[in-house]
């Protein structure tokens, strides 16, 4: 067998890989992959790496990631995991084989700030300790704020939650630890009907509303979720049509 | 065994050279030749019963079961998913994309399911790379060695029937090679074809047994017709991309009627995503088959080959994935029983005319 073709495909192949993830390996963005139906999305932090917030329902997180550098290497150093349905942390096994020394935060609540350096999450929702994280409503519901650039992280949380969240954003802004005028908003439950808390969008006035969806037999994303989105000024971006979607900041 | 060898007489060939290409082709990984587990697990043989009938295979079956698991989590923590799904599935047979329903829709869409199960290629390799460790293969010793050695691995990856069908052929044709006999090719698959009814008649109605062996019916009778055609219509080509396309075709038009008739779609992305890929899977077989046995070694040496086999592995799974893409990749036809008779009745009778005309030019 002849092994110079192959080297070179491979030296190629590295350099390439290479070309296409260096501008991005650095600085901070934040990508809500295309796992089609569940979440999924990688904050990359200066200074700190990358943090997985939920895994997708199996191999794309663990996939996605991977490309995120040029040579098949962890480059996730922590995961939080909104809650336990599949859809959002059916991948986590796997990628807890991959990557052998992230740490898992799955028992956050209201009141907890994840410190990341340049990157803080404000945890909105649950309320209390120790929920299982088992239900929609257990979901984790955070805010990402990266100097002025704010991300609402919402799960599946369900209107019961939503409600809440949005006077705590509110006493938030108060106190001047968030700048309020969101950056991207996303919506909760793959754009359920359900879960559409119009006036929580009409408060935060995001710039970006991204719905994580792919092909689903339950009608997700509802067309009232989106023309409600769109009516409130947000550009409405899909995983299913936009694939995966990266937002930075400098 | 021996009494059948009658079939074949002095003058007889065997085309062993298109077995890498055997048939890939099975969409249905269940075999009857596994004894069920929950079976070996009620009847408690596990401990008791391992020198007589089911016990044997209940016990080697747990061995290797325990083995395939261990290999599969040092291959996951050198490289991500769906990559190192793919290494298990090609080397041992492993068919853990059940584990990742989202990527083995993907696969079947593509008609590249057939790469994750042990067949022809597999167990080619392994008899060669025995007798390159053992000397000469026309020593009776080295030739019962090997033929031992792929029998247990063809057992370790499940006894699936393309694997029983690939180690029947070869060594059929292994032991007519070390006796000195012209062998040829179809009558060696239709023999192995026998021996596994007489062994398990309802396998005539497993699909898996039918796609393994229409697939490999297909590779060594089409493409001689398909040249044929080909020549008619005035289209050149014999090397690369256009032979594997030429094989994938020939594979494709014998399983397809199948393929439709029990799942009720056909891949047409499957002609396209063939040609361009199969060619990285022998070279990820022998790599992969190389990293299991690293990663009980040395786990350093194992990440250094993991960088080199993971471009031809991304390869793939970036083609797969951009070929599933398109809406017209996998189409929704369910065949008739008797419309897929027809079917074979007429491409056969094509094949005959077309294999005629080319040997009498």
């Amino acid at each position: 067998m002849k092994l110079f073709p192959y080297i070179i495909f491979v030296v190629g192949y590295y350099l390439l890989r290479m070309l296409v993830s260096l501008p991005q390996s650095n600085g901070f963005y934040i990508s809500f992959l295309n796992v089609g139906q569940g979440d999924s999305f990688v904050i990359s932090i200066p200074n700190y790496g990358k943090v997985l917030v939920d895994t997708g329902v199996d191999y794309q997180s663990n996939y996605l990631s991977a490309r995120a550098s040029p040579f098949p290497v962890c480059n996730i150093k922590s995961v939080l995991i909104t809650h336990y349905d599949g859809d959002h942390a059916g991948g986590l096994e796997r990628i807890s084989k991959f990557c052998r020394d992230i740490t898992v935060y799955d028992n956050l609540s209201n009141g907890d700030v994840v410190d990341f350096g340049s990157v803080k999450l404000y945890v909105l929702s649950p309320p209390r300790k120790n929920s299982t994280h088992q239900e929609n409503d257990d979901s984790l519901v955070m805010l990402l704020k990266y100097y002025d650039f704010e991300t609402l992280l919402t799960g599946d949380a369900g209107l019961s939650v939503l409600g809440p969240v949005s006077k705590i954003i509110n006493n938030y802004k108060d106190k001047g630890i968030i700048l309020g005028g969101l950056d991207v908003y996303k919506v909760s439950h793959h754009g359920s009907p359900y879960n559409n808390n119009k006036s929580l969008v009409d408060i935060l006035k995001p710039k970006y509303c991204v719905v994580s969806v792919g092909k689903n037999n339950y009608g997700h994303p509802s067309k009232k979720v989106i023309q409600d989105l769109a009516g409130a000024g947000c550009v409405v971006q899909r995983t299913d049509e936009n694939g995966t979607i990266t937002f930075t900041s400098r | 065994m021996f009494i059948l060898l009658t079939l074949w007489r002095v003058g007889d060939f065997i085309d062993w050279s298109s077995q890498t290409f055997i048939d890939k082709f099975s969409n249905d990984f269940e075999s009857t030749y596994q004894a069920p587990v929950d079976e070996c697990v009620q009847a408690n043989r596990l401990d008791t019963g391992f020198f007589g009938g089911q016990g044997i295979y209940c016990g080697f079956k747990s061995v290797s079961d325990k083995f395939k698991l261990e290999a599969s989590n040092k291959i996951q923590e050198v490289l991500p998913s769906p990559h190192s799904e793919l290494v298990i599935g090609m080397v041992l047979g492993e068919n853990r994309f059940k584990l990742i329903p989202t990527y083995n829709d993907i696969l079947k869409t593509v008609g590249l399911v057939h790469v994750v199960v042990v067949s022809g290629y597999n167990i080619s390799l392994v008899f060669t790379l025995l007798m390159r460790l053992l000397g000469s293969q026309y020593k009776i010793k080295n030739l019962i060695i090997g033929l031992f050695c792929t029998f247990i691995y063809s057992g370790i990856s499940g006894f699936g029937v393309p694997a029983i069908r690939a180690w029947l052929m070869g060594s059929i044709a292994v032991t007519f090679k070390f006796y000195g006999r012209p062998t040829q090719g179809t009558k060696v698959l239709i023999f192995s074809a026998l021996v596994i009814l007489c062994i398990a008649p309802s396998q005539l109605f497993s699909v898996s047994f039918l796609l393994s062996f229409l697939a490999t019916l297909g590779v060594m009778v089409v493409p001689e017709a398909l040249g044929g055609l080909w020549s008619l219509i005035g289209v050149k080509g014999k090397v690369g991309l256009f032979e594997d396309f030429n094989t994938s075709l020939s594979a494709q038009l014998m399983v397809n009627p199948i393929i439709s008739y029990y799942f009720g779609t056909v891949s047409l992305a499957a002609l396209i995503a063939n040609p361009l890929v199969l060619w990285v899977v022998p070279l990820c077989t022998m790599l992969g088959g190389a990293l299991v046995f690293l990663a009980f070694v040395s786990p350093l040496l194992t990440k250094i080959l993991a960088l080199f086999l993971y471009p031809f592995l991304d390869l793939f799974v970036s083609f797969s994935e951009f070929f599933s893409g398109f809406k017209s990749a996998s189409l929704q036809i369910r065949f008739s029983f008797f419309g897929m008779i027809v079917y074979y009745v007429l491409i056969f009778i094509a094949i005959k005319l077309f294999s005629r005309a080319v040997r009498k030019r």
